[in-house]
């Protein structure tokens, strides 16, 4: 086969070829930020507590998370005696993948313009993105049930009882944001909303302006679902040993490690896209960016795709914004009682999620009147 | 190369229908009530996968939402606190006769479901998957108020009866109890 013909052949089977290529970019994105992710956390608690942290590995450490990753995948697998097999092994594959899924529904960057057509800079462009975010984080929860049943012990039964009903009660006020942001947006496609909220040269209209109530209920939200300090009772050690996954050790451990870092990715990257606009550049719109690149010589195919990088900076440091806070929080908060976390969830974010709904709805009836 | 990209849509249908037929078996013939849970909720994201193939996002969402992730989640958690030992069901009075007819009733649907397959099908010429139809809230809710108003009637009386029939269950093991 020529070279000619694979070229025509890619070229022309590029619509099913794109999301592939897309998919590798951004689940090797996520699956990258998860060790980094996880140096900054032990950097930074090290640095609130005035501790050194790690500091051993390479320079400054920076060697770390090889050397972790190392020792998980040589360490002993341990099956314990009365487990279920299947359920057990099933368990951390479970933990992974609905983080990753969820986030091939985020727009990461504009569109990238391949002779003559838009391929948007995504892994899946469908209408009702943010329905399919939410329906495939609610999957998050069988991992953990099916973790604690099957290690056949009592912490870990607990564990994954305390988490699976902290999981589904936060996710009933995270339902009831996102019905007063449909009303706000008028849609259901993350694509579309992040492209309401390009101002051009105006005051960025982000989301924070519109809902900040919405906002604030669900960034609460987000360390209940993700299973983090303040709410991270699952894995209560003084009580609890490790929660869920007490019984795991090795790669299926490090599994559980990955999907709490990956689901916390698709948290943030979550809020950042609802609320902060998204992979916009606050004060420039996506067709002025391509102007510039275009007015400096750069043909239009090489320009969209200088565009999107500048985009995808923007939304991946507005993604690292909200992971620091997720460390930071981590740091300084200790942790809440589980009847407090439970008052939380129902009596204080469930009101105020439904009020936001009606002031919202009664604002859209006004403007439309 | 190119039937490879053209036939790989059609591949993946096929893979779907397999899991979901295989876990659904799963379901029916597990011993463990907890692995059937859990095979149900594959079975619930297997058919979503198929919603997603013929390009109907909304309902493969909502079967995801709903169903995979709300009620299996309710099956998992309630059977896991039950302690359902296999040997305990294993002597259930009358097994046989409920077997018996639970088999012939979802032979006879199974019947019919394979005639309507027979007939509708159109995934043969592989045109049915189609990317860019997309069922929206509003035309479904308008199926159910007019072409498919019976079936949805019907449907909510037969969730109506279970309940009441659920209702019974539990309370003719409280009587049991005081006696």
């Amino acid at each position: 086969m020529s070279l000619d013909l694979i070229q025509q052949t890619l070229l022309s089977n590029l619509n099913i070829l794109w999301p592939i290529l897309m998919a590798l970019i951004v689940g090797a994105g996520v699956l990258t930020g998860v060790p980094i992710m996880v140096m900054v956390e032990r950097w930074g608690s090290a640095w609130m507590q005035r501790r050194s942290g790690p500091n051993r590995v390479g320079p400054k450490g920076i060697l770390q998370p090889i050397a972790d990753a190392i020792k998980f995948a040589f360490k002993e697998e341990n099956l314990p005696a009365k487990a279920h097999k299947w359920l057990f092994t099933l368990a951390p594959a479970l933990a992974v993948l609905p983080p990753l899924v969820a986030f091939s529904v985020i727009p990461v960057a504009g569109s990238v313009n391949i002779s003559g057509v838009e391929y948007p800079v995504q892994v899946a462009d469908i209408k009702v993105s943010l329905l399919f975010l939410l329906a495939i984080t609610s999957l998050h929860v069988f991992s953990v049930l099916c973790a604690g049943w099957s290690s056949n012990n009592k912490f870990s039964l607990f564990g994954a009882l305390r988490s699976s009903s902290q999981m589904i009660s936060y996710e009933i006020a995270i339902g009831i944001c996102i019905v007063s942001l449909v009303i706000t947006y008028g849609t259901l496609d993350l694509r579309e909303i992040v492209r309401l909220q390009e101002a051009g040269s105006d005051f960025p209209a982000w989301g924070l302006f519109m809902q900040p109530l919405a906002f604030f209920i669900l960034w609460v939200c987000s360390f209940a679902e993700t299973n983090r300090l303040p709410f991270d009772l699952p894995e209560g050690e003084s009580e609890l040993v490790a929660g869920y996954h007490t019984e795991y050790s090795g790669f299926k451990f490090a599994l559980f490690f990955m999907g709490e870092y990956a689901a916390m990715f698709t948290a943030a990257a979550f809020l950042a896209t609802l609320f902060l606009g998204g992979y916009n550049i606050p004060f420039v719109s996506e067709s002025a960016l391509r102007e510039f690149f275009l007015g400096h010589g750069l043909e239009l195919t090489a320009a969209s795709i200088a565009t999107c990088l500048l985009q995808a900076l923007s939304f991946v440091v507005k993604v690292f914004f909200f992971m620091w806070v997720f460390v930071w929080v981590r740091w300084t908060l200790p942790r809440f009682r589980y009847d407090q976390l439970m008052q939380l969830g129902w009596k204080t974010l469930l009101p105020l999620g439904i009020l936001n709904v009606f002031v919202s709805f009664l604002l859209s009836f006004w403007r439309g009147l | 190369m190119n039937l490879v990209f053209t036939e790989a849509p059609g591949l993946l249908v096929w893979l779907a229908s397999f899991c979901a037929v295989l876990l659904s078996l799963v379901v029916l013939l597990s011993a463990n009530p907890v692995v059937s849970a859990i095979a149900l909720m594959g079975t619930l994201f297997s058919t979503a996968g198929l919603y997603f193939l013929i390009g109907n996002y909304f309902m493969g969402s909502i079967q995801i939402l709903v169903y995979a992730g709300a009620i299996a989640v309710l099956f998992v958690f309630i059977v896991m606190l039950l302690d359902l030992r296999p040997s305990l069901l294993r002597f259930i009075p009358g097994r046989k006769i409920y077997v018996a007819s639970t088999g012939f009733a979802g032979g006879v649907l199974a019947l019919f479901l394979l005639r309507v397959i027979w007939q509708q099908t159109t995934y043969a010429n592989s045109a049915a998957i189609n990317p860019d139809f997309q069922m929206t809230a509003q035309q479904i809710s308008e199926h159910f108020v007019s072409k498919y108003q019976f079936a949805f009637q019907a449907a909510g009386l037969l969730i109506f009866g279970a309940i009441l029939g659920a209702i019974v269950l539990a309370r003719s093991h409280l009587k049991g109890e005081k006696q």
